[in-house]
């Protein structure tokens, strides 16, 4: 049982990334208009909100336990300050700065947005380079890292993102009318004029 | 007779059909399309209420489920889980955190010493022979407890690279690796050491905190990092052969046996 944060903290660390990389998802998604026609787009912004937070929520539960977990060699200013780390110092720090990343984008989304559009977007595309430093951090200083299934959770992971990221930097280059004709679920029904259907 | 008079009259517009009920017809919903479901404000405001309900189940159960599956893989719902800070290690009667690392080191060394364990024969032979008279064989036999005594943090060390004794943990081997220059240390490495999960994660921390305190020092009398007992142990230990080794190498010929 001397071990049980040191479980806590592998176990809450995988389940973290696996909502952030979800939340990210829903995210490109929405915002490269790709959502589909079975689900509103609102959908998948309530879910990608949502996500966020819960993701925020499970890493601070990470981090907490790696702070308890007396064999970890992390404390208070490990966690906060980065380069302070003894062993895997880069690892280390890729998380305290992914840990700062995420709660600026958080914390500036919710309860209320803050800043302008323009300031508020540049700080929620930090949540790009935080799921990068996520994936680094995991592989890294995760205890499984020498385990298939964490190996090939990464791989997955990875590639889940790949597709909507190519998808809405696809969005950002090509002309409007290229996307509206390749987006799920085919072209957009035009705009009804209140006659019969 | 008004009344046949009108069930009979099929022309009439509100003349209901055999079967029919009349039914006034709304004229402002005539033409219309039907009126569109409305959402409580709950449901305007989470539209993905249901999508939320399950991933916060599922981030709990499998945040959950896969400490239990970690602990299981790792044996700690074993009798006999074992864990580096578990116990104390067995040393007689001291406990590690009041073992003066001086004293232990010294005493480890003389026991090594006592048990002809101090570098083996392999182990010289995977030394780089530099022309160097040092790095002969030494004169096991001729070194006594009294000479490890008698040695101080910083003696004269042969240039070249030393290996210490391997020293047996319960989860595996330590023995490093120890690279003299100029008579000075000047890197360590710790060629064996516990692998595993756990063991990496505590080593991971305590070998560069070993290392560092080693080369700052020039010496095996390191402090013991909290957590990682065992390895501080068995690192000074396996340290301090392989400064023995160094230190015969660099006694002239013929000084050691006298």
């Amino acid at each position: 049982m001397t071990d049980l944060w040191w479980h806590l903290s592998r176990s809450s660390g995988v389940v973290a990334t696996v909502l952030i990389v979800a939340a990210l998802v829903c995210g490109l998604f929405f915002k490269s208009r790709a959502t589909g026609v079975r689900r509103r787009p609102n959908w998948w912004l309530d879910l990608h909100n949502y996500l966020g937070g819960l993701a925020f929520v499970f890493a601070v539960v990470h981090v907490l336990a790696v702070y308890r977990d007396e064999l970890s060699g992390i404390g208070l200013v490990q966690i906060l300050v980065p380069f302070t780390a003894v062993g895997w110092r880069w690892g280390i720090t890729l998380g305290v700065v992914s840990g700062y990343f995420f709660a600026l984008v958080v914390f500036t989304s919710w309860p209320t947005r803050h800043g302008s559009r323009r300031t508020w977007l540049l700080v929620h595309l930090l949540s790009i380079p935080a799921t990068l430093f996520v994936g680094t951090h995991a592989w890294i200083v995760g205890s499984s890292r020498d385990e298939v299934w964490f190996q090939l959770l990464l791989v997955v992971l990875v590639g889940l993102v790949m597709y909507p990221a190519v998808l809405r930097l696809f969005v950002l280059v090509a002309p409007r009318r290229t996307v509206s004709a390749l987006s799920v679920g085919g072209e957009r029904e035009p705009a009804s004029t209140g006659g019969q259907r | 007779m008004w009344m046949m008079d009108s069930m009979n009259a099929g022309s009439s517009p509100h003349v209901p059909r055999s079967g029919a009920v009349d039914r006034p017809i709304d004229p402002l919903l005539a033409g219309r399309p039907k009126p569109q479901r409305v959402d409580p404000p709950s449901r305007r405001r989470h539209p993905a209420r249901s999508a939320r309900a399950v991933a916060l189940a599922a981030s709990a159960a499998s945040t959950a489920g896969l400490a239990a599956w970690i602990a299981y893989g790792e044996g700690a719902f074993e009798a006999s889980g074992n864990s580096e800070s578990a116990t104390a290690p067995n040393l007689p009667g001291i406990s590690p955190h009041l073992i003066p690392s001086s004293t232990h080191a010294v005493d480890s060394a003389a026991a090594d010493l006592a048990t002809d364990d101090l570098v083996t024969d392999d182990e010289l032979a995977a030394v780089p022979d530099d022309g160097d008279p040092g790095a002969a064989e030494p004169l096991r036999d001729e070194v006594t407890s009294d000479d490890v005594l008698a040695r101080s943090g910083t003696s004269t060390l042969a240039d070249g690279v030393f290996i210490g004794t391997a020293e047996d943990t319960e989860w595996g081997d330590v023995q490093v690796e120890v690279t003299v220059v100029d008579g000075r240390i000047v890197d360590i490495e710790a060629i064996e050491i516990p692998g595993g999960r756990r063991s990496s994660q505590i080593n991971g921390r305590a070998e560069p905190i070993l290392e560092a305190d080693a080369v700052a020092l020039q010496t095996s009398d390191l402090d013991i990092v909290s957590g990682a007992t065992y390895t501080s142990i068995t690192y000074a230990d396996s340290l301090q052969a392989a400064l023995d080794a160094a230190a015969l190498a660099a006694e002239p010929p013929g000084v050691a046996g006298a």
